[in-house]
C-alpha cells in the first residue's frame, strides 16, 4: 500500500523545485551527451576549462546549481548550445516559418480558385438539368 | 541488538520506472522514510525544509528515469540522496551545498528502499550525531539485502514486503 505520509508531502513540494531538478538533470545529461558524442572525457573537460576533474565531477551532479557563467564556459569549451530559449528557438526557426509559410497562401488562392470554378460548373448542371426536365 | 525489519511499500505504481520501498523497524508505528518526511516536515529550518522539497523532487524524477548510480552518492555499503556536490580534498569528501542527508539501498536501477536521514553537521557521517544511526543502519540494511538478495527479490514483481518476510539485523 502506498504511503499516505508521502503523498502528503509531495503535494507540499513547491513547482520550483521540480522545475529545478527537472532542468538540472537534463542539463548534465545533455553535457554528458555532448562528451559522449564527440567522445571527450570529463577529463578532457576540465582541460579545456583549466579546472581540476574533481571539479567538473562536482558540476556535472545532477541538482548541482550551475551559474550562467559556468554553462557559457562549458558551452564555449564544447561549441555546442547547451540552454536555450524559446524566444531564441523561435528565430532560429523564422526562416523556416517563412518557406513554409509561402507555399501554403499559393494554396489557399489555387483552393479558392477551384471552388468559384466548381461552382460555376454546379450553376451549369444545374441549368443544364433544369433545360432538360422542362 | 538486533533488530526486527519489515519491508513495506512507499510507492510502487506511481512512477513509470522505480519501486520505492522503506522499512518499518521494531515496533516503530511509522516505517523509516515517514519518520524522515515527518521530521523534516515539521522542521524549523527553513533551509532544511527546502533541501527536503528537493530531495522528494529528485525522488520523482528517478521514479520516472531509472535509479541511476549517479543519481546518487556513495555511502559506504548504501547510498544517499541528493546527488553528490561535493569535492574531494586527499581523499576527504567537503560538501559544499546541501547538509540533509536520506540514506538508501540501491537493489537495482528499478527497486530503491528509502530509509532515515537528517541534517549533517560534520564531514563525515559516523561524526554527526544527527546522522550517524541512519548512515550505520543503512549499510548495514544494504550487507543484509546484497547477501539475501535472491530470497528477497520477486522477479518482475520488486521485493517481498510485510511481517511474514521480516528479519533480523
Amino acid at each position: 500500500m502506498a504511503s499516505k505520509i508521502f503523498k502528503e508531502s509531495r503535494e507540499l513540494v513547491p513547482n520550483y523545485s521540480r522545475i529545478f531538478v527537472k532542468k538540472s538533470f537534463s542539463v548534465v545529461e545533455y553535457i554528458h551527451d555532448i562528451l559522449n558524442k564527440k567522445q571527450m572525457t570529463q577529463k578532457d573537460l576540465a582541460g579545456k576549462l583549466n579546472k581540476t576533474e574533481s571539479e567538473i565531477s562536482k558540476i556535472l551532479t545532477p541538482g548541482h546549481n550551475m551559474t550562467f557563467k559556468t554553462v557559457s564556459k562549458i558551452e564555449d569549451a564544447l561549441n555546442e548550445e547547451i540552454i536555450t530559449t524559446p524566444k531564441e528557438k523561435r528565430q532560429h526557426q523564422n526562416p523556416v516559418v517563412v518557406v513554409f509559410n509561402f507555399p501554403k497562401v499559393e494554396k489557399r488562392k489555387k483552393s479558392k480558385k477551384i471552388l468559384e470554378e466548381k461552382q460555376v460548373d454546379t450553376l451549369h448542371s444545374k441549368k443544364h438539368y433544369e433545360e432538360f426536365m422542362c | 541488538m538486533k533488530n526486527f525489519v519489515i519491508i513495506e511499500e512507499v510507492e510502487v505504481k506511481e512512477f513509470e520506472r522505480v519501486k520505492f520501498y522503506s522499512i518499518k523497524i521494531d515496533d516503530y508505528i511509522m516505517n523509516e522514510f515517514e519518520r524522515f518526511n515527518m521530521k523534516c516536515r515539521e522542521s524549523d529550518n527553513e533551509k532544511l525544509r527546502d533541501e527536503f522539497y528537493d530531495i522528494v523532487a529528485v525522488i520523482e524524477e528517478i521514479g520516472d528515469n531509472y535509479a541511476k548510480l549517479k543519481y546518487f552518492r556513495e555511502e559506504n555499503a548504501a547510498f544517499a540522496l541528493p546527488p553528490s556536490s561535493g569535492t574531494k580534498v586527499k581523499g576527504v569528501s567537503i560538501e559544499t551545498d546541501t547538509k540533509l542527508r536520506l540514506y538508501c539501498v540501491l537493489l537495482s536501477e528499478e527497486i530503491v528502499i528509502l530509509c532515515n536521514g537528517g541534517w549533517k553537521t560534520e564531514n563525515r557521517a559516523q561524526d554527526c550525531p544527527n546522522v550517524s544511526t541512519h548512515f550505520r543502519f543503512a549499510g548495514k540494511l544494504a550487507n543484509y539485502i546484497n547477501k539475501n538478495r535472491s530470497d528477497l527479490l520477486v522477479s518482475g514483481e520488486g521485493i517481498l514486503v510485510g511481517e511474514d518476510n521480516g528479519f533480523y539485523i
